[in-house]
């Protein structure tokens, strides 16, 4: 190396790799967190000494990223202490100073982040919560059983025993639980309540906090765990609880324990339980021992399971695999059941694929209001922007560093974000309560923000506050101070109101699409609540009651009870036909089930395709005009526990006597312990499931075994004057059944519209605010415009324009905001309509009516903002030139 | 100081004690990465347990390389690292076992 030492010196970037010219890169851009006093030196000693790793590239690099956290140090000193010292302070002083204007920015920022924030809580409890209560859920497995790949079912008890025996090294323990329905207190005290079974183990395997009091034990004859709500509302949070009696069905129970910390179940989907009682007290609870414990085919429990540490879920579904092998081909389960595991507790995998497309939906609803807020934000920014210009300038002139000003608005701004969140959140906690009714099934979790809610709310709103108050407040500094001072309080330049009315054109585009979207999901509701569904729901009242929830629950007893609350009703003036059901259609989404070859156990092969069970009377189909096909509908004679005959849907005839009249043949399979029902009638087929899948193969049987059911009374009246009588003639014919659910057939089914349901209310608030947001921003722009051109305006009447022209100035610009924005939207909407497409019933995303609905109200909500402005421009008067400079 | 000291600060002491050095040769006596012994000389500095001086330009220019910044213990430095050695003692106690015994249940 001949050449000397200075350029040795700076030989190094000759001969290095890429590894070292990267760590240098690195270095050089750390430098710009080091304030600006000791950033040449501190470059100097970083390059330098980088200098002495020049060959070794990975070394360099190592090197190289460590200087980020020294910069972050040096830049902090300075930094965090002026930050925190001055600069805070005057923030908040200039936001103090200027109240409209702050509390018009915040209150827009917050409706927007108050929107994310809300639909933030109802996600975070729908899928990423776990119920309250429960001790490391993470740990938690849910056991299901599938027979195709997309089910995930229950398990009789007696096989949830087997695989709980067998499951020893992949579990720390497996319990189980199932929904009953209870009634706690006699007579008038009596009070419906959601009581959940369990096996054995089941608060340890939660982990879940019981006191006062004790979990139950083995010994314990019938007991039962309350819960806090019930303790605190029934028993005034009593310490001395435990031992009480406390009648359950009208027998008498002692209560054992009280489960803490809201513990509601091991369910989100699901009202909030009241009471736990052992599994091995179901007859005691029921009334009656029908051998649910050692029935095999009755699969009625769901099974959960705690991981030993280190296992995963997939170990424990190999593990149980061989188990539920060996069930199967022993023919205890249905052939090619297998066991699936999933981990986590309260959402079954079902619910979780029904639940996140509504979430994905309603977050982007709500990322929209807060794009429509953040515009308005970003106006209110400007306006005080340019009211700051000639303050901003003095300070520029007087020699206050740019940087200065800079930071000041920066934490100003951020500081607006951060208040905004925190009254969103405030929005959000107070909205949270009521959020339970926008969902069609009872839920056991709260909708408060909890903590991950609350730091997603705050970045949203300090980043909304840092991207959209930041900008306009910093355009006012960069002015040339001397401008500044001469041009304060006159016009602004064209540029940034041009992008201004861009915005506000955005802003149109954005809230056509909302209010196009909740248009839609509105309409569909009212379709399918409109729908002929092969019923017909309208005038009917429903009221679920559960015979075996009083003590004489015996079949005979209960068959009497049946008939006198069927004559009490029908004796209730206006009241039409009276009949009963098992499931109502839709609303309970009667459910499928496997029917069994006669012979009773499943014999090899796949299993043949489900039916619909339901137990019904003659008055049923006539309370809901589901027309009668062919043969007889049930008679007084058919009731009871024998079930031996049968009606079926058109559905059920063509696929299992296909050519064929069905009527006195036997069903080719087994719907009980008994041999199959003869068929008497066949009768029109209808909507079950739900509204929109096809009808199902169905069949009706008579009712009388003891399941609870619904009484459907048709009326002619008001039907919620006809629901509370039907109420006091059951109360009149016993005290202490009160009915589980008792409403009106027609407002069930609007709630069942699931996703579409939950979305429509959702998007119909979200509509609402973006078009108030929408309109404010016009209102905003136009306003400013004609406040920027009143000498102009005022010129213009001196030199003979009339009123009108100078309104129609005002209405031209309102024109050219909105009618680019309506067509914006109208194409954004077209482009989106993927994302609503799969709620939509009974119409189109490019619906006519819907996207000329949405645009009148646009143009209507345009017209209101732009009134104000437009009179103000017609005002102007001649003396006003003279007057302004 | 404003914060409680840690292992890495006695180590970067004791480094100085055995004399001045520069951020990478402090980093070999410490086997410390970079972005914890620089931020580290820089708060020593401040506190005034060290004293960072550039070396002569000659110097450096005479070995054909940037100029270096050594860090030398102060008198108050020497004090503190003494305080901190007799506080710090081994850390032999073992980790108390985890887990915690669960009443039975049905």
């Amino acid at each position: 190396m001949s050449a000397g030492g200075r350029d040795r010196q700076r030989a190094p970037r000759g001969r290095t790799g890429p590894g070292v010219a990267a760590a240098r890169a690195l270095i050089r851009l750390a430098g710009v967190l080091v304030p600006g006093g000791r950033r040449a030196a501190w470059r100097a000693e970083w390059e330098g000494e980088l200098w002495q790793l020049r060959d070794d590239g990975r070394r360099s690099l190592g090197f190289a990223l460590g200087a980020f956290s020294d910069a972050a140090g040096e830049g902090w000193q300075i930094l965090g202490r002026d930050v925190l010292r001055h600069d805070l302070r005057q923030a908040a002083r200039g936001l103090v100073r200027a109240p409209a204007f702050t509390v018009v920015a915040v209150l827009t920022l917050a409706l927007g982040v108050g929107a994310n924030a809300t639909v933030l809580s109802l996600t975070s409890g729908l899928l990423f919560r776990p119920p309250p209560g429960i001790g490391d859920p993470e740990a938690l497995v849910q056991v299901g059983r599938n027979a195709d790949p997309t089910a995930f079912d229950n398990w009789s008890v007696p096989a949830y025993e087997a695989m709980a025996a067998a499951s020893g090294g992949a579990l720390g323990g497996m319990t189980a639980w199932s929904a009953a329905g209870a009634v706690v207190g006699r007579g008038s005290d009596a009070r419906s309540v959601a009581a959940h079974l369990v096996a054995a183990g089941y608060f340890r395997v939660l982990d879940v906090r019981v006191g006062p009091g004790r979990v139950p034990l083995p010994d314990d004859g019938p007991v039962v765990v309350i819960s806090e709500r019930l303790w605190r509302e029934r028993f005034g949070a009593d310490p001395g609880v435990p031992g009480r009696p406390l009648t359950v069905n009208g027998r008498p129970f002692t209560i054992v324990g009280v489960a803490r910390d809201g513990f509601a179940g091991a369910d989100v989907f699901r009202a909030p339980a009241d009471l736990f009682v052992p599994l091995a007290h179901h007859a005691v609870l029921r009334g009656r021992d029908d051998g649910a414990l050692q029935d095999w085919e009755r699969s009625w429990v769901w099974v959960l399971g705690r991981r030993a540490s280190g296992v995963t879920a997939a170990a424990v579904r190999d593990a149980l695999a061989p188990v539920v092998a060996r069930l199967g081909g022993a023919g205890w389960l249905v052939p090619g059941t297998a066991v699936q595991v999933v981990e986590g507790v309260g959402v079954r995998p079902a619910e979780r694929a029904a639940v996140r497309p509504v979430a994905a939906l309603l977050l982007g609803l709500a990322a929209l209001v807060l794009a429509v807020a953040c515009v308005n934000l970003a106006g209110l920014a400007a306006a005080r922007g340019s009211a700051r210009a000639g303050a901003v300038g003095v300070r520029l002139a007087l020699g206050a560093p740019r940087g200065r000003l800079v930071r000041e608005l920066l934490v100003e701004s951020m500081l607006l974000g951060i208040l905004a969140a925190a009254v969103a959140l405030v929005l959000a906690a107070a909205c949270a309560p009521f959020l339970d009714d926008l969902l069609p099934t009872a839920v056991a979790v709260p909708f408060t923000p909890d903590l991950r809610v609350a730091g997603l709310t705050l970045l949203l709103g300090a980043t909304a506050g840092f991207a959209f108050a930041l900008p306009p407040a910093l355009g006012a500094t960069r002015a040339d101070p001397a401008g500044a001072l001469r041009e304060a309080g006159r016009s602004a330049t064209g540029g940034p109101r041009r992008l201004r009315s861009a915005l506000v054109a955005g802003q149109v585009a954005v809230a056509f699409a909302v209010v196009a979207a909740a248009a839609l999901l509105v309409r569909s509701v009212m379709n399918a609540a409109a729908a002929r569904p092969g019923f017909d729901a309208s005038g009917v009242v429903a009221l679920a009651l559960d015979p075996s929830l009083v003590p004489e629950a015996t079949a005979g007893q209960t068959l009497a009870l049946w008939r006198a609350v069927r004559a009490g009703s029908a004796a209730v003036p206006g009241a039409g036909s009276v009949g009963l059901v098992s499931a109502l259609p839709v609303v309970d989404g009667q459910r499928s089930r496997t029917p069994l070859p006669p012979g009773g156990l499943p014999t090899a092969g796949p299993p043949p395709p489900p039916v619909i069970l339901v137990e019904a009377d003659a008055g049923y189909f006539a309370a809901l005009r589901i027309p009668l096909v062919a043969g007889r509908l049930f008679e007084a004679a058919d009731e009871g526990p024998m079930q031996a005959v049968a009606v079926v849907t058109r559905a059920l005839a063509e696929r299992f006597f296909p050519g064929a009249s069905p009527l006195g043949r036997p069903l080719p399979f087994a719907v009980g312990d008994g041999p199959p029902p003869t068929v008497v009638g066949v009768v029109e087929d209808h909507q079950q499931r739900s509204l929109t899948d096809p009808p199902a193969a169905a069949v009706y049987l008579p009712v009388g075994s003891g399941a609870p059911l619904d009484l459907v009374v048709r009326g002619s009246g008001p039907p919620h004057r006809l629901l509370r009588e039907v109420a006091e003639a059951v109360a009149a014919v016993r005290a202490d059944l009160p009915p589980r659910r008792a409403a009106v057939l027609s407002e069930l089914l609007a709630r069942s519209t699931g996703g579409t349901g939950v979305a429509a209310r959702f998007a119909a608030v979200f509509g609402s605010l973006t078009l108030l947001l929408a309109a404010v921003g016009l209102y905003g722009v136009l306003a400013q415009a004609v406040a920027h051109r009143r000498r102009e305006l005022a010129i213009r009447r001196a030199v003979g324009a009339r009123a009108g022209d100078l309104a129609a100035l005002v209405a031209r610009h309102a024109l050219s905001v909105v009618v680019p924005g309506l067509l914006a939207g109208g194409l954004l909407t077209l482009a989106a309509s993927r994302a609503v497409a799969g709620f939509l019933y009974d119409v189109t995303p490019g619906d006519p009516t819907v996207l000329a609905f949405t645009g009148l109200t646009l143009v209507l909500a345009a017209a209101l903002a732009a009134a104000g402005p437009t009179r103000a421009a017609a005002r102007a008067e001649p003396a006003e030139a003279l007057r302004r400079p | 100081m404003g914060r409680r000291p840690g292992y890495a600060t006695l180590a970067v002491l004791r480094a100085l004690a055995e004399g001045p050095g520069y951020g990478l040769d402090i980093m070999a006596r410490t086997e410390l990465p970079s972005g914890t012994v620089y931020p580290l000389l820089a708060r020593l500095d401040r506190d005034g347990l060290a004293r960072a001086r550039w070396e002569r330009e000659a110097v450096a220019a005479a070995e054909g390389r940037p100029r270096r910044r050594y860090h030398q213990l102060t008198a108050r430095g020497r004090r503190e690292l003494a305080a901190m050695l007799r506080e710090w003692r081994p850390l032999t106690d073992p980790l108390p076992a985890p887990g915690k015994a669960r009443p039975e249940e049905a």
